[in-house]
């Protein structure tokens, strides 16, 4: 997935406009945070819920960006953590390892019998794995970046894509062999 | 619209609704973004007046200014003193003027 050009947030950013870099920064993105956080909340209005709660977060923290990381890597950490804390605060008791359902459930979703077998295979994955595949698998981000993204090693990462993907196609393998003829990752 | 790999496809409309909801959701940001930006300049404002006041009263203790108090009065124009507080801000005539209004009937 090719990289937005981030220069018109940059330029409101640096020169104090937040208003002006948040509106840009929201405007670019919106698809790309809700995408990701209703992977991790399977609900849609659960997915909306942490989006508000991201977008007062982001607006609080812009003028305190330090420009480290791109705009979209931060933002998109911070969509990960409130659906994370999300999720937790539904689910006091369990954690993202025990979610069972088998694909997100939104006006969005275009579901068919593979894809519902993908997110199914993907929600059965620990948190970490789930998280690197989804990163990867769907969102096609660099490793460097999923790393700076979940606060880990790129070698930690590779590994955790290596079983994660095994994982999948073995469980969608055993859903149904012919899919083998469809699987090219 | 792009095809996305995880079978979520968010149509134009989509997404604007949700550039909406989000940006609705940061919406009373410039009252807040307003008060943080002054709120400093304001409580040293506020901090000044008052220290000032108990400077040209040659007779009074240095009184008891903080932060804490400096905010209350600039963000509700009112002040809740306790006793030490209030003792702290008069001098003796002041103070029994004060006694006297209120016990007066």
């Amino acid at each position: 997935m090719p990289l937005k050009d981030e220069a018109p947030i940059h330029k409101a950013w640096s020169s104090g406009n937040y208003d002006q870099a948040f509106s840009c920064l929201i405007q670019a993105y919106a698809s790309d945070f809700y995408r990701t956080a209703v992977r991790i909340v399977l609900d849609h209005e659960a997915a909306q819920d942490v989006l508000q709660e991201a977008s007062i977060k982001l607006w609080k923290a812009l003028p305190q960006f330090k420009g480290q990381s791109r705009f979209s890597t931060w933002a998109t950490r911070v969509v990960i953590n409130e659906s994370l804390s999300h999720l937790r605060r539904q689910k006091t008791h369990l954690d993202l390892d025990s979610i069972t359902v088998a694909a997100p459930s939104s006006p969005y979703f275009e579901s068919d019998a593979l894809l519902e077998a993908l997110h199914d295979a993907v929600n059965r994955l620990p948190e970490k794995q789930r998280l690197t595949f989804q990163l990867r698998y769907f969102d096609e981000k660099p490793f460097a970046e999923i790393a700076d993204l979940l606060g880990t090693s790129v070698g930690g990462l590779k590994a955790n894509y290596h079983h994660a993907a095994e994982k999948v196609k073995k469980h969608i393998l055993a859903l149904n062999p012919s899919y083998s003829d469809t699987s090219n990752d | 619209m792009t095809k996305m790999k995880d079978g979520i496809h968010i149509p134009k409309d989509g997404h604007q609704a949700l550039v909406q909801q989000m940006l609705r959701a940061a919406e009373p940001r410039p009252a807040q973004s307003l008060t943080r930006r002054l709120w400093p300049y304001g409580a040293v404002a506020a901090a000044a007046s008052l220290a000032l006041v108990a400077l040209l009263r040659p007779a009074a203790e240095t009184p008891l200014v903080t932060e804490d108090l400096a905010w209350e009065a600039l963000e509700h124009g009112t002040l809740n003193l306790t006793n030490e507080e209030v003792t702290s801000l008069l001098n003796d005539d002041e103070f029994e003027t004060l006694l006297a209004d209120l016990t007066q009937d």
